[in-house]
């Protein structure tokens, strides 16, 4: 049943996101293929000014539209993320998908995966399209170069690299579930549910700051100064970003554990679709 | 054994109790009218019986089971409102409900829908809120479960429109099954009737079938109903 929810919400997104995608990376071809011409055009017949600035304008705007269009994939992902499960289970849509043959359980984890797979691709386009840009420019060579620069060995970059995703993966997970378990309490009050789901996310992110600081000076011991002081070696900073990174990764899950708990128990007993 | 049965139901909103200690029991096999005034519980008992609420007291059963999962399959539930998204096709509903009841009679959804004029390719926003009610009442009753719960199936819509429901539930409905149908208009739908529970302020107040209704009194349900509802307080 986990995989026909599925089907049902990536048919629901991708109606959204694709077309967004596509826009994202049609518009890195042209921005590229412009700024290309622009400098092919000033090379070649540098009289001819008014080509050159014509083109250069062009290339500004396609600029400011290929921007824009990275973060709306970005802003997009995530407001698909809040709205899908907003929609699906707090409105109308909620007789329907709580009266399916289905766990609770199947349905949060068909949201989570569906809103972390369009995280994970809405980064990919992000890069991808970052990478069509600056294809032949400084970008891509730092891009290629970051190994050589690093003060690490390609071993331990790997492992930083692969950390940071984990990371930024499981965190993102935390968020997803934080709302979702905002939005779960939210809707077992019975007036004002839109309201008490906002105030129960700042609830829950102020809290979630305060742990993390502590959680933060644990691992300096108490000490950030003489902890930093012995940062000498890339081994030592390595050591210390790897613990600090893994340490993060492991409170977020225990976080995203405790949220996803939050959000099965309201929709399960505390369900109030009035 | 009774397909639907209430021990001791109790719901509150706030303070207010929609529903306050609600006995019954429903057998397969019949029509059964669940009716009150607006804010009697109708509402609030269909919605406990599908666990979108959760009772502050007393249990509810579907075939001897507490809501869930189970129950769900065997349930056939139409809300007072429709739950459909907008920009879903006819086509992508029935796969909905393909995919997830194997009750669900695709074929015999297809046929009323061809009958209704409705293209598999046609998308909810292009309907009327009528074609979405009756859109939504042929996916229900396409399927073969044992409890159909109707929440105010004719409320709201033309005459016309009720003569097609009315219709459209009473030639497709599991014979087997039980057919709930809660509403205050009981004129229109008290000869698909076979049973009556009377419910107000969250108390069932009389529960018979129609005949005896009317051998006995020799009324008409919706006089009863007036009758009943005119001597509460409440009303």
């Amino acid at each position: 049943m986990l995989g026909k929810l599925l089907k049902q919400d990536f048919r629901a997104t991708a109606r959204v996101m694709l077309p967004v995608c596509l826009i994202a990376l049609i518009l890195a071809a042209f921005t590229r293929g412009c700024a290309a011409l622009t400098k092919s055009a000033a090379a070649t017949a540098p009289w001819r000014l008014q080509n050159a600035d014509f083109l250069s304008f062009v290339t500004n705007v396609l600029g400011v539209l290929f921007v824009i269009s990275l973060i709306a994939v970005l802003v997009l992902a995530f407001i698909l993320m809040v709205w899908r499960f907003y929609r699906s289970f707090l409105t109308d849509e909620g007789y329907l998908m709580f009266t399916l043959p289905v766990t609770t359980a199947k349905l949060v984890l068909s949201k989570l995966i569906v809103a972390l797979v369009w995280f994970v691709v809405s980064i990919a386009v992000v890069v991808l399209s970052c990478v069509i840009v600056g294809a032949d420019s400084r970008v891509i060579e730092v891009f290629y170069n970051v190994e050589g620069s690093a003060p690490w060995s390609g071993g331990q970059l790997r492992a930083v690299l692969l950390s940071i995703f984990a990371f930024a993966l499981i965190h993102e997970t935390t968020f997803c579930l934080q709302c979702y378990a905002s939005m779960a309490i939210g809707q077992s009050h019975r007036r004002q549910k839109e309201l008490m789901s906002v105030v129960f996310f700042f609830v829950f992110y102020i809290a979630i700051q305060i742990l993390s600081s502590i959680g933060l000076l644990t691992i300096m011991g108490m000490n950030p100064g003489v902890y930093v002081e012995k940062l000498v070696t890339p081994d030592a900073v390595y050591r210390f970003v790897q613990t600090i990174l893994w340490s993060f990764a492991g409170v977020s899950a225990l976080i995203a554990v405790i949220f996803y708990g939050i959000t099965h128990r309201m929709l399960k007993r505390k369900l109030n679709l009035q | 054994m009774a397909i639907l049965e209430c021990r001791a139901l109790t719901k509150h909103y706030g303070g207010a109790p929609a529903l306050d200690g609600v006995d019954l029991s429903i057998e397969p096999g019949g029509i059964v009218g669940l009716l009150g005034p607006n804010g009697s519980g109708k509402t609030t008992l269909l919605k406990l019986a599908n666990g979108l609420l959760t009772p502050d007291g007393g249990e509810i059963l579907i075939d001897g089971r507490a809501p869930s999962v189970e129950t769900k399959r065997i349930v056939s539930y139409l809300p007072e409102r429709t739950y459909f998204s907008d920009w879903m096709r006819v086509e992508q509903l029935l796969d909905l409900f393909s995919d997830f009841y194997a009750d669900f009679d695709r074929a015999a959804a297809e046929d009323m829908l061809a009958r209704m004029g409705l293209e598999p390719k046609q998308r909810i926003k292009e309907m009327s809120k009528g074609m979405r009610e009756k859109m939504q009442l042929i996916l229900v009753m396409s399927r073969r479960a044992k409890l159909y719960l109707l929440d105010e199936p004719i409320g709201g819509v033309d005459p016309a429109t009720r003569d097609y429901i009315l219709h459209t539930i009473i030639s497709n409905y599991n014979p087997e099954a039980a057919v709930v149908i809660s509403t205050h208009l009981i004129a229109d739908v008290e000869n698909v009737l076979d049973e009556v529970i009377f419910l107000n302020t969250g108390r069932v107040v009389l529960r018979s079938t129609v005949d005896a209704i009317r051998s006995e009194q020799g009324k008409s349900v919706d006089a009863v109903f007036r009758e009943v509802f005119r001597c509460s307080e409440n009303y």
